[in-house]
């Protein structure tokens, strides 16, 4: 805020400066003073939305050349020689990247940064459920459960006796199993089929 | 040596800069901003250009080699992470571009060493690229530099050694302002106004009227 203050000002004072001493100040300056400041790469001048028309590219343009010809007089090429109208024309049938990334591409870190949504801060409910309810729950069932695992083992009356009912009545259940006719008929048709022995002779029945 | 450490200081925040201005179109690009790349193109042909005419003869497949390697460049972008910088990026494809169109048609490039220097940065100044390579366009050529040269020799004092120290030196606007004792503001004037200066003579030279229209 204090930065964006600072540039508005010094905006001002370059504004000033056109029209003292660079000779007559045109109104399209202050876009051109913006372009000429961001390509340099000048912290306080923010992407300026006028590069995106034909008089910003021309600027733009302009402005590269004079840099590249300073730097590497070899790089002083004429207008004849400008690839971009031909790009742009074989771009126009390439489809947009954004629409490439979500379609068949992974999509880049930068946008998946940006494409997330932002957290959300959560509701006092939220809050409240978060740092006491749902602790106060787990607590409550862990000590359930361990109340329940333990409990046999202090107050022996409550387990061994039902251990040893359950026992017996088993026993019982199988003598009485036993006695009865039906099964005492199978049970003994049963041995002597099997025999001693759970491995029986081929020629079983065959006279030795 | 204090300067030297500095002088390293104010380079490494240069490229830094230019670096963010890349960055920043590269993502609007990426978010399928088309005119975006249009100013990346613009940039970079001269340099792609350059590059390619060590590896390739005649004018007209040096541009169609670009316009392929730069294509390859926009339809690569989603896979772009940053991590090396944009230009070096571009000059790889455009080299490997270069390479494949050249195996393609079964000849060897035009300089034995021309895939040395990947990065495109290092080349002599002596090597001559001309567009078109006829007696017109290089004297077309010719003119623009000249032109420029007598701009710059014409500026007074205070915006030649702003538009110097920017395009030249690389220096940074904090490190001009300080270098120059004056305000950032003035700098940001003194170097938009050298540029205005220089373009005004060179429009005519590029068939650009000059007319605005924000």
């Amino acid at each position: 805020m204090k930065d964006q203050s600072r540039f508005t000002h010094e905006h001002a004072d370059i504004s000033k400066e056109i029209a003292s001493g660079g000779g007559e100040a045109l109104p399209s300056d202050a876009a051109a003073v913006t372009i000429s400041a961001w390509m340099d790469g000048d912290e306080q001048t923010s992407l300026p939305s006028e590069l995106f028309t034909e008089s910003g590219h021309a600027t733009w343009q302009v402005y590269h050349l004079i840099g590249d010809t300073l730097r590497t007089p070899e790089l002083a090429l004429t207008s004849k020689a400008d690839l971009s109208h031909r790009i742009a024309q074989a771009l126009v049938t390439e489809p947009a990247l954004a629409q490439v990334s979500k379609n068949s591409i992974e999509k880049p870190a930068v946008h998946s940064v940006q494409a997330s949504p932002a957290p959300q801060p959560l509701t006092s409910l939220a809050k409240l459920m978060r740092r006491v309810v749902w602790p106060s729950v787990a607590m409550a069932a862990a000590v359930a459960s361990v109340v329940w695992v333990a409990k046999p083992l202090f107050v022996p009356e409550l387990s061994a006796p039902s251990v040893q009912a359950s026992k017996t009545d088993a026993t019982r259940a199988v003598a009485s199993n036993l006695e009865a006719s039906a099964v005492r008929d199978y049970v003994t048709a049963h041995r002597q089929i099997s025999g001693p022995s759970n491995v029986r002779p081929a020629a079983f029945g065959v006279p030795r | 040596m204090a300067s030297r450490a500095w002088h390293a200081v104010i380079h490494r925040g240069n490229r830094v800069s230019e670096r963010d201005v890349d960055a920043e179109l590269v993502t609007r690009v990426q978010a399928g901003d088309k005119q975006a790349f249009d100013l990346l193109v613009i940039k970079y042909q001269r340099k792609i250009m350059r590059l390619l005419s060590r590896m390739i003869r005649d004018p007209a497949e040096i541009e169609d080699v670009a316009q392929e390697a730069f294509i390859k460049a926009y339809r690569a972008l989603p896979q772009f992470r940053g991590e090396s910088a944009f230009y070096t990026w571009l000059y790889r494809i455009a080299i490997n571009t270069a390479r494949n169109w050249l195996a393609s048609n079964k000849r060897a490039p035009s300089t034995p060493s021309a895939f040395e220097n990947e990065e495109g940065e290092t080349f002599n100044e002596s090597d001559v690229l001309t567009d078109g390579s006829n007696p017109e366009s290089e004297m077309a050529s010719r003119q623009i530099a000249e032109t420029v040269n007598k701009a710059i020799n014409d500026l007074p004092e205070e915006l030649r050694n702003a538009i110097v120290m920017r395009e030249i030196d690389g220096m940074s606007y904090e490190d001009i302002a300080q270098s120059m004792n004056c305000p950032i503001g003035t700098v940001r004037s003194r170097i938009f106004r050298a540029r205005e200066a220089i373009a005004t003579r060179l429009r005519p030279l590029l068939g650009d009227t000059g007319d605005r229209r924000w």
